[in-house]
């Protein structure tokens, strides 16, 4: 299987155009589709999706090959555009790395608010409406960034900041969502912290699907997701990450399309789909705490759900839990906190979820 | 001649009610979860074997049904009330800034919560559809008090209208500023708000919205005799005794009562408002309106119900928000039909 991942990153790679880079076997992804990893004349040569390329040199007069853009590593300074990109920074203990965000709302660590607070890091805006002002004070050697419709990239552009996609947000496995600790790894010279990193949530992702696996379930319990929101539901695709985590997790995903963002339907289109799912997973921001009686108030047709009758709504609130600033590089922990419901007899019988809970 | 027109108008106002009893069937009928008709029929009797199935008809395709009969209803009259006070044809319910008062008040409780007020406004926010529905009524109302109390201090109408439509740029860009400092998933289920919707309304919230407008509609056919004597012209009016200040006042009170609820289940619905009135009265060829209220309150609920019926048609999938289908189904068809009356006018 590895050698498989190994002889497609190769074959990516040459298409790309330099003829004696080989790939980096140590951090070219295992199941990252996003970024590829080879070694050409001690430098690394990073190609992010099809469009972008950068050659990561260790020294100033390294020649980088055509169409490649020279960074000089490790950098010293760096903004953050998303939570997921933060949080391989907090797993890599690098904050001292990041120099702007672009926001705090829900966010929780400790350290980056106090570093706000104290003017480490700046705000720069959000998508579409940057503060190149505030960017160019930062002065960071790149800027990561995360595009999805938005833009305002241009003006960020001008200032001749060299900006790197991280794509880690369109993963569609888990793993390889967690494994942009690498990419990141590299360009602040962690990639040896990174890849120990990344090797433990691999090992205890897989050893726990695989315990799933072999336990071989004849009958999986049925898992729905979302909430009806303002007349529509948005159902997350049958190719989505969270879809995998169930699936790697022994339960079955009400939706089996193959779209990976998915789609807004009606209630009644889900209602048919989801009626006698077993377990119902939902993620909010509730201030306070959450309750059966509180779903009800927000849809009364909430109720008609099985998993609504029988008590087995999975939950995950955000304005108590860092959900989108850890669970990117915590993989294993979500699973484990999935698995904890949907076979409890798997995990020890103490184990107290991070993440997401049985409703009571 | 007289009594031709009169049983012209009640076979027309027959076969209104004919058509929406149809189109209420057909939207009953599809949906984008394929039920056999047979079945829905057993349903529609009271036979619940099949539990999803007679959940989808009774909880979602009937409460929308009627909410969309008794919202196009109540926008229309509430448009036809705005055209007839202000005596211009561009009037609508948002001309004077009422649906952008309820667009502020609901901008308020869903970019901004915990923000101001801290727990308790996102409190409010989380309790969605409930909030939303407060937040919105409020809005309107307020903006509808600040038009009152303008209207007592100007005379003229058209001031009054600017005046209307400026609130209605001010509550705007408020909106763009909160809209700016919000984040992106707020945004989002703004703009999803906006987007106007039937079928957000179900159990008690659904029969509260019907009982209210049921009561409110025949209320503001009570104005039909003062909306006659406005068409005559603010001098003439007040010679046959009409209290023109009075008059003005209840008329947009009404109108702005009816908007503010509609908008507060169902988001804003645009066009409806400003264009059914227009096809009444080019269907009726009349512009009493004793004939034209019920006359528009029947054209608005029968436009609805098409409309939200293209709009959940197998293949879109709940997908197309009502907003765009009034529009692209409906403008086209009133340009026609006051284009044909206007060649007909030139032609005699």
């Amino acid at each position: 299987m590895t050698l498989l991942l190994l002889s497609s990153c190769n074959q990516r790679g040459k298409a790309v155009s330099s003829d004696t880079a080989s790939v980096d076997s140590l951090l070219c992804p295992k199941y990252a589709m996003g970024y590829q990893v080879k070694t050409q004349d001690g430098m690394r040569l990073v190609d992010v999706g099809t469009d972008y390329h950068f050659a990561l040199v260790t020294s100033d007069d390294m020649m980088v090959p055509d169409g490649y853009t020279k960074i000089h590593i490790p950098i010293k300074s760096t903004i953050c555009m998303t939570a997921l990109q933060l949080s391989n920074f907090t797993i890599l203990d690098a904050h001292d790395v990041v120099k702007g965000l672009t926001g705090t709302k829900n966010l929780f660590n400790k350290d980056i608010l106090q570093r706000v607070k104290d003017g480490r890091i700046v705000k720069i805006g959000t998508e579409g409406n940057f503060d190149t002002e505030m960017v160019l004070a930062a002065n960071p050697d790149v800027i990561f960034i995360s595009p999805f419709k938005r833009g305002g990239y241009d003006a960020i552009k001008e200032t001749g900041i060299t900006l790197v996609p991280h794509l880690g947000y369109k993963e569609l496995d888990p793993l390889g969502q967690a494994e942009w600790i690498k990419f990141v790894g590299m360009f602040i010279g962690k990639e040896k912290e990174a890849c120990e990193v990344f090797a433990g949530i691999e090992q205890r992702y897989n050893e726990l699907k695989f315990k799933v696996q072999s336990s071989k379930f004849k009958v999986l319990p049925t898992v729905t997701s979302g909430e009806m929101h303002y007349g529509n539901w948005h159902a997350v695709g049958g190719k989505n990450y969270l879809a995998q985590i169930f699936r790697d997790a022994g339960a079955d995903y009400v939706i089996h399309d193959e779209e990976t963002a998915g789609e807004d339907l009606e209630f009644e289109k889900m209602y048919e789909l989801a009626a006698n799912a077993d377990y119902w997973r939902i993620l909010n921001s509730y201030p306070g705490e959450f309750s059966y009686e509180a779903l009800k108030a927000s849809e009364p047709r909430n109720e008609l759900f099985k998993a609504f009758k029988e008590r087995k709504v999975i939950y995950c609130n955000m304005k108590q839990t860092p959900y989108y600033e850890i669970s990117p590089v915590e993989p294993d922990v979500l699973l484990k906190d999935f698995v904890a419901i949907f076979h409890p007899e798997l995990v020890e019988t103490d184990y107290n979820p991070t993440f997401y809970y049985l409703l009571k | 001649m007289n009594i031709q027109l009169r049983i012209t108008r009640i076979t027309l106002i027959i076969l209104l009610v004919v058509a929406i009893a149809v189109m209420a069937i057909v939207n009953l009928l599809i949906g984008s979860v394929k039920i056999p008709v047979v079945d829905i029929c057993r349903i529609l009797v009271g036979d619940d074997s099949h539990e999803i199935w007679t959940n989808i008809i009774w909880k979602s395709r009937l409460p929308q049904v009627l909410t969309a009969i008794v919202a196009g209803a109540g926008l229309a009259v509430s448009g036809l009330q705005m055209q007839t006070v202000f005596r211009n044809p561009l009037a609508g319910p948002s001309v004077l800034g009422i649906s952008n008062g309820s667009a502020l008040g609901v901008a308020f409780v869903v970019l901004l919560s915990g923000k101001i007020g801290g727990v308790a406004l996102s409190r409010l926010g989380y309790y969605g559809d409930a909030a939303m529905s407060v937040a919105a009524i409020v809005g309107a109302l307020a903006v509808m008090l600040l038009i009152l109390w303008v209207a007592q201090k100007v005379k003229g109408n058209v001031t009054l209208l600017i005046i209307g439509v400026m609130i209605g740029y001010l509550a705007n860009a408020i909106i763009g500023v909160l809209k700016f400092l919000a984040p992106d998933e707020d945004v989002k289920s703004f703009v999803v708000w906006g987007l106007g919707s039937f079928s957000r309304v179900s159990g008690d919230e659904m029969i509260l919205f019907v009982v209210l407008m049921c009561i409110l509609l025949p209320l503001s056919f009570l104005l039909v005799k003062s909306m006659n004597m406005m068409l005559l012209g603010d001098r003439y009016a007040a010679n046959l005794g009409l209290n023109i200040r009075r008059a003005r006042m209840l008329v947009i009170i009404s109108s702005g009562i009816l908007v503010a609820i509609v908008t507060a289940y169902c988001g804003p619905i645009m066009f409806i408002g400003l264009a059914v009135p227009h096809l009444a009265r080019a269907i009726f060829r009349s512009s009493d309106h004793r004939i034209l209220m019920p006359a528009t309150a029947l054209c608005g609920a029968l436009l609805a119900l098409v409309c939200n019926f293209i709009a959940r048609m197998p293949g879109f999938e709940g997908a197309l928000p009502v907003n765009s289908v009034t529009a692209l189904v409906g403008a086209p068809v009133i340009a026609a039909v006051i284009f044909g009356r206007r060649k007909n006018e030139v032609a005699e």
